[in-house]
């Protein structure tokens, strides 16, 4: 599903954020990827959304070459991920269900696949009754649980999730990452970026370990320890 | 593409205009003034070019005669060496006999019976496709052998050639000029709708959406913008001429010689398709040139 393959990315400042790093994601995982800012998980997600282009190394992802990915393959390619931003990234002139409803019209879902698909999301969220309501009358969670509606509404094989919990008091953190858990329950692939220890101790997932742009450990099933770290 | 993607991307352009209102009122405005101003230029230019046709086309006769002594084979080669000019649109031969008849009107039947046709020298009127080329053709045919005389009008012809040359110069610069102002006027509103999508945009980019789907709202903004600024200045353009027309009835011969003003449903005809055309191309040319610019992949 992803294999990156001996990846390094210099960025044109001269800044190296990775340097040779390979893993392999098999359809269905739930991979958390950790490390203190400028350890290049950022740049592992830059990579992965096809911003940037590695310097080295080959990442392919559900069968397509990133490198060598056309412009025009690359809408094709992204809706098959569904992202999570840290700040969300909702948009503020449209209510809690236009914001879902509007990730499915740029790819050209049909109204009836919407209406049947958006309340459905919304059940899952937790946010039945909060349809009308506009981004900035929503809590911090509440935000989040959009942005992973949103996310999920095409159906990606992939959801990656930058720092979802970020900005979330730890009893709504918890609500997002058993979120994220359960879309993984139902099939998707699940990289969460993050440097929250707690999450990531409270699922017992493989971890990515990055330093310095290196991985440094991929445990499978561990629990994460924390004082190995430097966060 | 798919009726629900022409829904979305119609849904898309009309908010991106009630996002934008103030700015969509002020551009409609400018370009209504713009195509206005090249619309007075264009009525100008079409009267004048409707006058200077008609002129043009008395002047454009060229009267090239024979001498009377000339056997049938002198005047079929002189006849085929007018034909074959690439610049004559049309040559008629007058006989000697048409040439008696149309004496007869001018002098008087009694002259002519006793001067009897034999003295009159048959002719070809020649009518040319470019004025310019005129000069040319009085010297090359004045050069022939067995040609009694080429008679035009060369002032005439030369001024009505020039003021038609400048006519058309001065408007076309004028025209552009107000042209690339437009441009500039609706490629601004473009960048201003593009950068307040900003979030949006990139979200559609995260998503999957194609550079189809992201910019054809913006086009279509741009061709509405034009479109409507078009059809205010045909209503203006429109009316105004009507209350013109109406007030001279159709002539400006109290004023100026004999100019007669193109009739209303001729004109009215030509503004609408030149308007829609300018103004529509206008707003999606200049919501190309801001999208080239401001929403690079």
């Amino acid at each position: 599903m992803i294999d990156f393959e001996n990846v390094s990315m210099i960025y044109r400042s001269g800044t190296e954020a990775l340097h040779g790093i390979s893993f392999h994601v098999d359809p269905g995982e739930f991979v958390f990827i950790t490390g203190k800012s400028g350890s290049g998980k950022s740049t592992i997600i830059k990579l992965l959304m096809r911003e940037e282009k590695p310097t080295a190394g080959d990442i392919f992802v559900n069968g397509y070459d990133l490198y060598n990915l056309s412009r025009y393959d690359l809408p094709h390619y992204r809706r098959r991920l569904g992202v999570v931003f840290q700040d969300c990234r909702l948009l503020m002139n449209k209510t809690v269900y236009q914001n879902i409803e509007f990730a499915m019209e740029v790819v050209g879902e049909s109204n009836r696949t919407i209406k049947q698909v958006v309340p459905k999301l919304l059940h899952m969220v937790d946010l039945v009754g909060k349809e009308k309501a506009f981004p900035d009358e929503l809590a911090g969670g509440e935000q989040a649980r959009v942005a992973l509606a949103r996310a999920i509404a095409n159906n990606p094989d992939i959801l990656i999730a930058d720092e979802p919990t970020g900005n979330l008091d730890p009893k709504t953190s918890t609500e997002i990452i058993d979120l994220l858990y359960k879309v993984n329950q139902l099939g998707t692939t699940v990289l969460v970026v993050t440097h929250d220890t707690k999450i990531v101790d409270r699922l017992q997932q493989r971890v990515i370990r990055l330093k310095a742009g290196n991985i440094i450990s991929d445990t499978e099933g561990s629990i994460y320890e924390d004082e190995t770290c430097e966060y | 593409m798919k009726p629900v993607s022409i829904k979305y991307i119609l849904v898309e352009s009309f908010n991106n205009i009630l996002r934008n209102k103030v700015l969509f009122i002020t551009s409609i405005f400018t370009v209504c003034v713009t195509i206005l101003l090249m619309g007075v230029v264009g009525i100008l230019l079409m009267n004048v070019s409707y006058n200077s046709d008609e002129m043009l086309d008395e002047m454009l006769h060229i009267t090239v005669y024979v001498i009377p002594e000339a056997d049938e084979k002198t005047l079929n080669d002189i006849q085929d060496v007018i034909v074959s000019d690439p610049h004559v649109e049309s040559s008629t031969y007058v006989s000697k006999l048409e040439a008696y008849e149309a004496s007869k009107e001018l002098v008087g039947e009694e002259v002519m019976e006793e001067l009897g046709y034999d003295f009159l020298p048959p002719s070809f009127i020649v009518k040319l496709n470019d004025v310019t080329y005129a000069n040319i053709f009085v010297h090359k045919m004045s050069s022939m052998s067995n040609i009694y005389e080429v008679k035009y009008s060369s002032e005439s012809y030369e001024r009505a050639g020039r003021i038609s040359y400048t006519i058309r110069y001065v408007c076309g610069a004028l025209t552009g000029l107000l042209g690339i102002l437009s441009l500039f006027l609706i490629s601004n509103t473009i960048k201003i709708t593009v950068s307040s999508s900003k979030e949006e945009v990139t979200i559609m980019r995260y998503i999957g959406a194609s550079e189809a789907r992201i910019k054809v709202p913006f086009f279509l903004q741009g061709g509405f913008i034009g479109f409507l600024g078009a059809i205010i200045s045909f209503i203006i353009a429109g009316f105004g001429y009507n209350y013109i027309y109406t007030k001279l009835e159709g002539s400006l011969s109290d004023y100026i010689g004999v100019l007669e003003l193109v009739p209303i449903p001729q004109m009215l005809l030509v503004l609408l398709g030149v308007f829609m055309l300018y103004g529509i191309v206008l707003g999606v040319l200049g919501s190309f040139f801001a999208i080239r610019k401001y929403l690079k992949a």
